[in-house]
């Protein structure tokens, strides 16, 4: 599951990639899917064009969660055994996708997470305390420790497609998550991935200002759940 | 009837609504034991602060840790007023809340059938 916003000039090449290695491993029974987020670019024609790509518009641009949200849905609602996530920028390379999946196949966890906090070099120094102060914020709020909690490549088994369910339709959705994983009694396995960090995926993703808004969000989520079933 | 007692008076609706609500959550098992104790907890502690406002007053006085003129009538009125509006705000928002969560998966859902028609 791709979700994507304006990434018309990368996700081609992401999606060529996907779909060579899984010619090129013979993998059967792979569903390659982009949640269009209501791009105002090219990103839907791009998707078009790559036969076998299961292409789903969001009507409305509605958020990274959303659109992450309408992935989990469609996975749950088709029946899928295994669902991996992964960025539309490029950050994430097709080998570490195929390794998260080969990992939540092997049912030790419900999730798995692709942590790119176990090496960060290239990672430029914001980037690294970005992330990190998110894990740790995620702890504090929702007691629950996982090293790369923003990360987008994730792998969900079919237990955790069933279970998760979230609200955050902007980047929140990340610690959201790790809190709904954690109230479902999920398990969690992180494995080390590697970061491709280009210009265009450094302009992408949360900016430094989105955190503070971010942090709001949780903390006022943290607080209206207490009181609110 | 002094004043300490009608803000009790005036309050402790909201005080047992907040329990009640606490127990259906509860016993309907939308939350779990730690949540109901906490919010159980959260609610005696507001209680007891109506309860014990006039010691309370009276003991942060002599002790030189507030230097506030003792509770007047008006004081009754804004404070219940200010709780009113806090507890219509939240009812408001836990509304808005959940029309959004409904519209979410509304357009959720119509984008994956639109989606479906077109493949």
């Amino acid at each position: 599951m791709i979700p994507a916003y304006n990434e018309g000039t990368v996700i081609g090449e992401v999606l060529d990639d996907l779909l060579k290695y899984i010619k090129k491993n013979r993998l059967k029974n792979v569903t390659v899917m982009v949640i269009n987020d209501g791009s105002k670019d090219n990103t839907a024609e791009v998707v078009k064009k790559r036969k076998g790509v299961v292409l789903i518009n969001h009507l409305l641009n509605s958020g990274a969660g959303a659109a992450a949200r309408t992935g989990l849905g469609f996975g749950r609602d088709n029946g899928f055994d295994y669902l991996v996530s992964m960025d539309a920028d490029g950050q994430h390379a097709t080998e570490d996708a195929a390794r998260v999946l080969a990992e939540i196949r092997k049912g030790q966890a419900d999730v798995v997470i692709g942590s790119r906090l176990a090496d960060v070099k290239g990672m430029p120094w914001y980037r690294v305390m970005l992330n990190k102060g998110g894990g740790l914020f995620t702890f504090l709020l929702f007691g629950i420790f996982v090293e790369d909690s923003q990360s987008g490549l994730r792998g969900y088994n079919r237990n955790a497609l069933q279970k998760l369910t979230f609200h955050s339709n902007n980047y929140t959705y990340n610690s959201e998550l790790m809190w709904r994983i954690k109230q479902n009694k999920l398990t969690i396995k992180e494995i080390p991935i590697k970061a491709i960090y280009s210009d265009y995926s450094m302009s992408k993703g949360q900016t430094n200002w989105e955190v503070i808004h971010i942090v709001r969000q949780l903390l006022k989520f943290r607080i209206l759940e207490f009181f609110n079933e | 009837m002094s004043k300490y007692e009608l803000l009790l008076l005036l309050n402790l609706p909201f005080v047992i609504f907040g329990l009640l609500k606490a127990l259906m959550a509860y016993r309907t098992k939308l939350i779990d034991g730690l949540t109901f104790i906490l919010r159980v907890l959260f609610w005696l502690i507001i209680l007891a602060g109506l309860i014990f406002a006039e010691q309370i007053y009276t003991y942060l006085y002599n002790h030189g840790l507030t230097d506030s003129s003792p509770l007047s009538l008006p004081d009754v009125v804004l404070a219940t007023g200010v709780i009113l509006c806090l507890s219509l705000c939240f009812s408001a928002y836990s509304k808005i809340d959940a029309m959004e969560k409904r519209f979410s998966d509304l357009h959720e859902k119509i984008s994956v059938l639109a989606s479906k028609n077109k493949l």
